[in-house]
C-alpha cells in the first residue's frame, strides 16, 4: 500500500496514550482524593443574589469573572449558590471542568493565582511548547506556560527557587515577592526516580526573580540535577490541546516504534498531535509501516 | 491640519439625565465610541449646535466619566487584538486609575454602566479590574472570624458576604 495515504486509523496501533515510565508529576499526586470539587454535585436553585454585583449585567459580571484566577473564583463559589451559578457558568470554567478537571484541581491545589482563568483557557487551545516548537504536553503551572518534556526538565527557567532561597539571595524579606509568580507544592514523590519532598515549599518563578534582581545572578551557580531536579516537576501537569471547533481534548501521542530511540529528531519522549504523528509515520516508518498493512 | 485642530478642540455640550449639561472638547468625548458615531452620522454642524442628550447616566456619574477621558484623552486608540490579550492578563492598573477609583461601591458600579453604556473599551476595562481586586483576597463566609487560619492573609479577614452586602439585598 502507497504509505502516502496514511490516516490515523492505519497507524491507531503504533501510538500510545502513556509511557510505561511514571514521570511522578501533578498527575500522579491523587488529586481526585486531595482535591475532591464539589461541580456538578448540586442542584443549584439560586434565592439571594451576589449583593451589589448584581447590580450589573451578567455580561459584565462574566468579565469581572473572567479576569480573576482560578483558587479566587473557588472562593466566590462558595458565597452563595447564584455565585456558584454565575462561575460555573463561565465559559472557559465550564470548558476547563468538562475537558480537563484534573488541570482545575492542580491549580486549587497548590494555589496557583498568578493566572486568570481566560488565560489558562487560551493557552490551552494552543499546541505548541512556549520554547521550542514540539508539541507542549505539559503545563507549567507558575505562570501558566505550555511546556514540553525536554524543556521543563532542562531549561533554566522553568527551575523554580524556593522562596526562602529567593528571599536569602535579593536580601529581601518574604513579604516583599509575595507579588512575584508562585505556588505552594504538594508534598509526595516526584521525578521517576519517586524522590520524596516531606514539606510544602513555596515556590517562586526564577525569571520574575531576575526580572526583580540582579542579585538573584548569584543563584546559576547552584547545581542544576535537570531530570532529577524535583522541584521542576511540583509545578507541572499534563495538559491537553483543546479544540474550539468540535469540543475535543487532544492529550498528545507517543510513537512506539520510537520506543528505544533517544535521537533528538526521533526521541521516545516526542509527543504528537493527530495530525502530526501520521506525518511521522510517513517520514520515519513508511517502510515498517506499509509491509504490515493489508 | 489646521482644521483636525479646530475639530479637537472643538465644543460639544453633553446633558445627563438630570437635565445639567458639560461642556467638553470633541476629541475627549470621541473617548466614548457611541458618542463618536452619533457625531459621525450626525454631521459636524448639528452637533455645534445642539446638545447630545445621554439618558442612562445621572449628573455625578457623567462628570466622574468626562473627568477620566480628559485625562487620558491623549491615549492611543483601541488597537489590535494582540493587546487586548495582554490587557486581559493581568489585573494591575496605574495609579492614577487606582485613585480615581477610590469611590463608593454604588458610584463605581455607576461608572461601569455608564463606561458599557457609553462603550468606552478602556474605562470598562479598568472598572473590572477594579471589582476583580475587590473580590480577590476575601473569606466567603458571613462571619469573618471563621475563616481566621493560618493561611489567609490579614486581607482575607473582610468576607465577600459583607463587603457586596449579599445578606441585606434579597
Amino acid at each position: 500500500m502507497d504509505t502516502r495515504h496514511l490516516s490515523l486509523g492505519n497507524v491507531r496501533n503504533y501510538c500510545r496514550q502513556k509511557l510505561r515510565i511514571v514521570d511522578h508529576t501533578l498527575d500522579d499526586a491523587k488529586l481526585e482524593a486531595r482535591c475532591p470539587l464539589d461541580n456538578g454535585k448540586h442542584v443549584i436553585l439560586p434565592k439571594r443574589s451576589v449583593g451589589q454585583l448584581d447590580l450589573l449585567p451578567g455580561e459584565l459580571i462574566d468579565q469581572v469573572l473572567r479576569m480573576l484566577d482560578i483558587p479566587t473564583l473557588t472562593t466566590f463559589r462558595r458565597v452563595n449558590q447564584r455565585a456558584l451559578l454565575l462561575v460555573d457558568s463561565l465559559p472557559p470554567y465550564r470548558r476547563l471542568w468538562t475537558s480537563c478537571p484534573i488541570i482545575l484541581r492542580a491549580v486549587v491545589s497548590i494555589n496557583a493565582t498568578s493566572f486568570s482563568c481566560e488565560t489558562l483557557f487560551q493557552v490551552l487551545t494552543r499546541e505548541k511548547c512556549e520554547s521550542c516548537s514540539l508539541f507542549g504536553g505539559y503545563l507549567y503551572l507558575i505562570t501558566c506556560r505550555r511546556v514540553c518534556y525536554f524543556c521543563f526538565t532542562t531549561r533554566k527557567e522553568y527551575f523554580p527557587i524556593s522562596l526562602t532561597l529567593a528571599a536569602r539571595q535579593v536580601k529581601l524579606q518574604k513579604k516583599a515577592l509575595r507579588h512575584l509568580p508562585q505556588v505552594l507544592s504538594l508534598p509526595g514523590y516526584y521525578t521517576a526516580r519517586e524522590k520524596l519532598s516531606r514539606y510544602r515549599v513555596t515556590l517562586v518563578d526564577r525569571q520574575a526573580l531576575l526580572r526583580l534582581s540582579e542579585e538573584a545572578e548569584m543563584l546559576k551557580k547552584r547545581f542544576d540535577y535537570a531530570t532529577t531536579e524535583p522541584r521542576r516537576y511540583m509545578s507541572i501537569i499534563a495538559a491537553p490541546r483543546l479544540h474550539l471547533h468540535d469540543q475535543t481534548a487532544d492529550w498528545g501521542l507517543y510513537c512506539s516504534l520510537c520506543r528505544d530511540n533517544t535521537e533528538p529528531s526521533s526521541h521516545f519522549r516526542i509527543q504528537y498531535s493527530r495530525q502530526d504523528i501520521v506525518q511521522h509515520f510517513q517520514d520515519h516508518h513508511a517502510s515498517q509501516i506499509s509491509s504490515s498493512l493489508p | 491640519m489646521a482644521e483636525n485642530k479646530d475639530k479637537a478642540t472643538q465644543k460639544i455640550t453633553l446633558t445627563s439625565n438630570d437635565g445639567s449639561s458639560i461642556e467638553v472638547d470633541r476629541c475627549v468625548a470621541e473617548r466614548s465610541m457611541l458618542i463618536k458615531n452619533l457625531i459621525d452620522d450626525l454631521g459636524d454642524d448639528s452637533v455645534a449646535t445642539q446638545a447630545i442628550p445621554i439618558p442612562n447616566v445621572n449628573d455625578p456619574v457623567l462628570r466622574k466619566v468626562v473627568e477620566w477621558c480628559e485625562k487620558h484623552r491623549s491615549d492611543p486608540p483601541q488597537s489590535t487584538e494582540e493587546e487586548n490579550d495582554s490587557r486581559k492578563k493581568t489585573t494591575d492598573i496605574e495609579e492614577w486609575d487606582q485613585k480615581f477609583m477610590q469611590v463608593d461601591q454604588e458610584m463605581l458600579f455607576e461608572i461601569i454602566l455608564a463606561a458599557n453604556y457609553l462603550d468606552i473599551k478602556a474605562l470598562l476595562d479598568v472598572g473590572c479590574k477594579t471589582v476583580a481586586n475587590m473580590i480577590k483576597g476575601k473569606s466567603p463566609r458571613r462571619s469573618a472570624r471563621r475563616s481566621t487560619s493560618r493561611t489567609t492573609s490579614p486581607r482575607g479577614l473582610l468576607s465577600l458576604w459583607s463587603f457586596f452586602r449579599v445578606s441585606f439585598i434579597p
